[in-house]
């Protein structure tokens, strides 16, 4: 009887390994730490003409535009530690940065630009905690893909919050703790399959959180 | 007197002494008092939102957060960053769970919004949003009837809200006169100052 039950545990766990989920979690590769940047838009575009003409609005997220950008599934989007915006590839247990946004690719490009206002930085035994909080602007744009045949770009500001907490190095490693947000962003955006090229009103908000150890530099 | 009478008011006199000093140690050390129980700010009598959406029960089932009381000779400091770890790793399940597209992921990201803490709450209700699927709807605006927050109240409609609202691929169906040019994207921004 027990030795049933542990075969169906061990089958049962097998199953679960076999059907796990991406893994969207921070990371840390190349002794850099990579968060989940969660992002959502919407943008307001005239649909139909003359008398027939109102004013929609559509969404998207994060994962909506990598799909459009022609990324295929085990990606995620992710911000580094340099506000670099890069897209994440798991394969298995092995994470890889498989496009960085911030320089672009033949495909799509992502940018955050961080302007700080104020900051303030605490010390405590060994461990640091920066507080900042500023403007913050997300420029991002995709061309015409194999699996769209409309291009988008968006140009979004906002005031966001960072917190950067860094422990006290323990073993040669350090945890660190990142956290952005910016939850009111507008600016403009447009997608020529809302037969627009020019600039739509668009709103936004973005968020990134995430820990990891790393090792201190020499 | 006899013996033992002298005996026994002796041994009454020394219970008594006995009694007044456990009374004394009792109101010298109060006891400690056990902080407030982290509760999410739901009126009494919300359904369980497990059961508002109709699907197979979720197969990757998270653990609640536990909420542990502090005694005189714990360390705090090493509660609260063990909560905080905590916490920590169920954001991280609700980032992992988001990028899916299955019914148990979507499942098991409803179930957090009912969470004790209330920044697990507020990733919840972020990885909704990013999951996209609007079987979602009805349980945010359920909940935001029974949340007391003003805040959480507005996040829940907002979160409903925007999955309410058509998606990309849906407007482009309805636009067959798409066009497929190339949008100009936006020039580069000017260079951010240096940063801290």
């Amino acid at each position: 009887m027990k030795l049933t039950k542990l075969s169906l545990g061990c089958a049962l766990v097998t199953g679960l390994m076999a059907f796990a989920p991406v893994q969207s979690q921070a990371v840390v590769i190349a002794n850099n730490l990579y968060s989940p940047l969660n992002v959502k838009f919407a943008v307001s575009y005239v649909s139909g003409s003359n008398k027939t003409a109102v004013i929609k609005t559509v969404a998207f997220t994060g994962k909506d535009v990598l799909k459009d950008a022609g990324f295929t599934s085990h990606v995620s989007m992710a911000v580094a530690a340099n506000n670099d915006v890069v897209v994440l590839y798991q394969n298995g247990k092995t994470t890889t940065v498989a496009a960085d946004l911030s320089t672009g690719t033949t495909t799509a490009s992502a940018k955050i630009i961080l302007t700080p206002l104020i900051s303030i930085t605490k010390t405590n035994n060994g461990a640091t905690l920066v507080s900042q909080a500023g403007i913050i602007e997300f420029v991002a744009y995709k061309t015409a893909t194999l699996t769209t045949n409309s291009a988008a770009w968006v140009d979004l500001k906002g005031t966001y919050s960072k917190t950067v907490n860094t422990s006290k190095t323990v073993n040669g490693k350090y945890t660190s703790s990142v956290s952005l947000k910016a939850a009111g962003l507008s600016g403009v955006g447009a997608d020529t399959s809302l037969i627009s090229t020019t600039p739509l009103p668009t709103t936004g908000s973005g968020s990134a959180t995430g820990s990891g150890k790393l090792t201190p530099p020499i | 007197m006899r013996p033992r009478i002298v005996i026994i008011m002796l041994l009454a006199g020394l219970a008594g002494i006995v009694g007044i000093f456990f009374l004394n140690n009792l109101v010298g050390h109060p006891q400690p008092v056990a902080p407030p129980i982290l509760r999410p700010e739901i009126r009494p009598g919300a359904p369980p939102v497990i059961q508002t959406v109709s699907g197979p029960k979720p197969a990757v089932a998270l653990n609640p957060v536990k909420t542990v009381f502090p005694s005189e000779t714990v360390d705090t400091n090493a509660l609260a960053e063990k909560h905080e770890a905590e916490i920590q790793e169920h954001i991280e399940k609700l980032q992992e769970l988001q990028v899916n597209d299955d019914a148990q992921s979507l499942q098991a990201i409803l179930s957090e919004l009912t969470s004790p803490d209330k920044e697990v709450r507020e990733a919840a209700v972020e990885a909704t949003i990013q999951f996209g699927s609007r079987d979602a709807i009805p349980v945010l605006k359920n909940l935001a009837a029974y949340t007391v927050d003003v805040d959480e109240q507005k996040a829940l409609m907002d979160a409903a809200a925007f999955l309410e609202l058509p998606t990309i691929t849906e407007a482009r169906a309805q636009n067959p006169d798409a066009k497929t040019q190339d949008a100009a994207p936006p020039q580069d921004p000017p260079s951010p100052p240096p940063q801290p």
